[in-house]
């Protein structure tokens, strides 16, 4: 009669197989958990931190677009906060679980949560929450206004520094610009709340600072919103932002508007070359 | 001797132009017919932005917009079709010729408005609703090269004698006019967006644009993105019903890393509330209405891109499965409830 063995050749390798499976899956399990993070949270410029009624200049703001959530830093805290917009938790976050990359973006370990802290309030345009007697809000940051160089609006806004530094203006272009003789300067009327110009600038600020030391000399003007009725914007006939105006020895040769804007350098190029 | 009576009545009004005079005559009502039917069909297609023309225009003063567009609608075919089959009576060329004045009033107008700086973001007049985008100055001088001679051709080469089969082009006027505006009465509810907008299977991106040389602006520049990949664009209103219903799920495709795009025409003011409000996790792309109108009959429309190509078009939001409700990732785990037991 036969009989069946657990000690058939097969079953006993499928069976040493099987374990081995599990040894290594229970093995790697602790360090997936350990890796698994959020990343995406990038500087944000476009809020700013209030305490208690008094502007926090040194708190870090970091965001993440697709959880929604904010990373709030404030200064002289231990205790960063994580700010989660649709289920409106604020919640402190472990100092250990976050993780800073060079490209300036955040990283959060899903563990880095160390304890809920209330809520978040809604009132119009901004939030606020309650955390350990301080009352924390989002406030929207100032309109730049007035001249700035490059350097300037990189110190004013991480977007401006990130998106210039990841653009790349065309090599040829830049070339025939430094080629041009004469004294060219290049005006950038732009706004802060403006949503196109937030993407486009940050490609002349690379371009200014790429063209240094040249006989180019790029510049900025932040308006403020309604530029229909700002003196500056009338007196520059700037009705829509960003414009950029060329001068040629002092006089105006051309300007960038709308699809320009996609590669300032070429435009610029073109509009020197007198097409 | 045999008396032609239709000869004794025409020589009454003057001589019979010739038949070289006749045809140019006839080529110019044809043209000027065409086009006034095609500015028809334009509207047809999409009559409620017509009515928002008008009421744009202040042509609304006396009567509602929408009867006025019905009204101008039915004047519009019913010219159009008596130009293009011949019924060149002296009342139908004067309504024709005030309609051209008309015409040449509004395009003027906006051209003027738009050149001295009245209005900065003026959109190519609607006169061809959505179908052409014209900027201003090309509408005014569209309308001026296209209506103009065509209708004095039309005068001119008026033959004066007795019209052949009047009663039956008279009602051939009739009936196509009456079609006409039943068909624009029900237009909104037929599928006809893709005929009535620019979108459509494959149109590029950078092809749909609005404003002319400097104030020239496309798509492909409000969201380079779309130059590349395949992407969901969803052209709303950040209050707009239908659109509001579908964050979730929007919500959950952006999620997956899935491509997705919104259009609005929004303050910063409006994202910002937008985005407090509801969370989204797909970024709002500020767009102005002169490029988005032409794009849609009825808000949410949608669209999708591969590679700078648009690929399918949807009325509202395409169908996507049923969000999961939100879960927070970093929520922490739910406390056990108590007391609901022994109630």
């Amino acid at each position: 009669m036969k009989t069946t063995s657990f000690r058939h050749p097969v079953s006993a390798c499928a069976t040493s197989c099987l374990a081995l499976v599990c040894l290594i899956l229970m093995a790697l399990a602790p360090a997936a958990a350990q890796q698994s993070t959020y990343s995406g949270f990038e500087p944000n410029d476009e809020f700013q931190l209030e305490v208690d009624g008094t502007i926090d200049t040194k708190a870090q703001l970091f965001l993440q677009r697709r959880l929604p959530a904010f990373l709030v830093l404030p200064a002289g805290s231990n205790t960063p906060l994580l700010v989660s917009i649709r289920s409106r938790a604020v919640q402190s976050v472990s100092l250990m679980k976050m993780t800073l990359q060079p490209s300036g973006m955040m990283d959060l370990a899903a563990d880095a949560i160390t304890g809920s802290k209330g809520t978040l309030e809604q009132k119009q345009g901004e939030i606020s929450f309650l955390v350990d007697g301080k009352h924390y809000e989002l406030v929207e940051k100032p309109v730049f206004e007035g001249l700035a160089s490059a350097k300037m609006l990189e110190d004013y806004g991480a977007g401006y520094l990130n998106g210039a530094a990841s653009y790349e203006p065309d090599a040829e272009s830049m070339a025939a610009i430094r080629a041009v003789k004469g004294k060219v300067q290049v005006r950038t009327y732009f706004g802060s709340w403006c949503p196109f110009c937030k993407r486009y600038v940050p490609g002349m600020v690379r371009v200014a600072k790429e063209i240094q030391e040249s006989n180019i000399t790029i510049d900025f003007y932040g308006l403020p919103k309604g530029i229909s009725s700002d003196p500056v914007a009338n007196q520059a006939r700037v009705n829509s932002v960003p414009t950029g105006v060329v001068f040629l020895d002092g006089k105006e040769v051309g300007r960038l508007t709308q699809n320009d804007w996609t590669s300032p350098e070429k435009s610029i190029a073109k509009i020197l070359k007198g097409q | 001797m045999k008396v032609d009576q239709n000869r004794g009545k025409v020589g009454a009004e003057g001589s019979e132009p010739g038949i070289a005079r006749t045809t140019l005559g006839w080529v110019g009502g044809v043209i000027l017919g065409a086009v006034l039917l095609f500015g028809a069909w334009a509207k047809i297609l999409d009559p409620s932005a017509f009515a928002q023309q008008i009421s744009s225009e202040g042509l609304d003063f006396l009567v509602p917009a929408n009867w006025v567009a019905l009204i101008a609608l039915a004047l519009e075919i019913g010219l159009g079709v008596s130009l293009l089959i011949g019924l060149r009576k002296r009342s139908v060329l004067a309504a024709s010729g005030l309609l051209v004045l008309f015409f040449l009033f509004l395009t003027g107008r906006a051209y003027y408005r738009f050149a001295n700086g009245i209005v900065s973001d003026e959109p190519g007049c609607g006169c061809f609703g959505n179908l052409v985008e014209r900027t201003p100055a090309e509408a005014f001088w569209q309308d001026m090269v296209l209506l103009v001679p065509t209708w004095i051709l039309a005068v001119w080469g008026r033959a004066t004698g007795a019209l052949k089969y009047g009663f039956a082009r008279v009602a051939v006027v009739g009936s196509v006019t009456a079609a006409g505006l039943v068909v624009a009465l029900l237009s909104p509810r037929l599928p006809l967006d893709d005929l009535a907008t620019r979108i459509g299977k494959g149109v590029e991106v950078t092809t749909l644009c609005t404003g002319a040389e400097d104030d020239r602006l496309c798509l492909d520049t409000v969201a380079p993105e779309l130059r590349e990949g395949h992407h969901l664009v969803v052209v709303t209103e950040l209050d707009t019903e239908g659109f509001l219903a579908g964050v979730d799920r929007l919500n959950a495709k952006a999620m997956r890393g899935e491509g997705l795009m919104v259009l609005a025409d929004a303050t910063l003011e409006a994202s910002q509330t937008f985005f407090w409000t509801y969370g989204p996790s797909f970024e709002i792309r500020e767009a102005p209405a002169s490029l988005l109108k032409p794009m849609y009959r009825t808000l949410p429309r949608s669209f999708e891109v591969v590679d700078g190509v648009i690929t399918r078009t949807y009325v509202g939001l395409p169908e996507m499965p049923e969000a999961e409700p939100f879960v927070d990732p970093f929520a922490p785990p739910a406390e056990p409830s108590v007391g609901s037991q022994g109630q």
